[in-house]
């Protein structure tokens, strides 16, 4: 699954330890999901959503999407 | 919350909580007692050709039990303050700690009941247990950090 988080963190010049700390998560998670070696729960794919203002699937999508 | 080291194989000190500290610390306290009971029990017991079956003995070999209850006890607590990622890496070395040890004890178990001999004892499984849960856990950071 690809995502636009590290577009979106980009955009609000936010450092990866910024954006893990908004959503209660490590630095290394937020790394790892915008490498796309972690997909991220629901929960916190909803919250990530809702911080960016975006719905989930117009930043999370699927590989035959991208 | 622990922040991972880049290979994914460690989490930084400085990154812990107090409480997270103090839970780790109580954890590999009460591991590390358990160890010690056990040890001194095996050097205890092993003198003896005959353990005799009292509940003084009972206690003592089953002594290490309670630091490892206490010791879980806090390791819980100290992985429920983690994020998701931590979660689900430990989750993949549980899953490889428990498989690989149940196989292995299944293999040894057969091997013992056929050849109806006594190859290394059940007290193995301990040490393949927390050897696979290292993998595990290799495996975990290779895919996930």
């Amino acid at each position: 699954m690809e995502n636009r988080l590290h577009v979106l963190r980009a955009e609000r010049r936010w450092s990866q330890a910024d954006l893990a700390e908004r959503l209660g998560v490590s630095r290394q998670t937020v790394n790892s999901i915008e490498t796309g070696k972690y997909d991220p729960s629901l929960p916190l794919a909803l919250k990530i959503g809702r911080l960016f203002g975006q719905p989930v699937e117009a930043i999370f999508l699927l590989d035959a999407e991208a | 919350m622990a922040e991972l080291t880049p290979n994914g194989m460690n989490f930084r000190w400085s990154s812990l909580g107090r409480e997270e500290r103090r839970d780790l610390a109580w954890s590999m306290a009460g591991f590390g007692l358990a160890g010690f009971l056990a040890g001194f029990g095996n050097a205890y017991f092993q003198r003896m050709d005959q353990v005799p079956l009292t509940a003084a003995n009972i206690l003592f070999i089953l002594s290490p039990l309670l630091p490892v209850f206490l010791a879980a006890y806090f390791l819980f607590r100290f992985s429920a303050r983690q994020d998701e990622l931590y979660r689900r890496m430990e989750s993949l070395a549980c899953r490889y700690a428990v498989n690989v040890a149940m196989l292995v004890a299944a293999i040894v178990g057969l091997l013992e009941h056929q050849l109806r001999t006594d190859l290394v004892g059940i007290v193995w499984i301990i040490p393949v247990m927390l050897l696979a849960g290292g993998v595990g856990w290799m495996v975990a950071a290779r895919r996930y950090v």
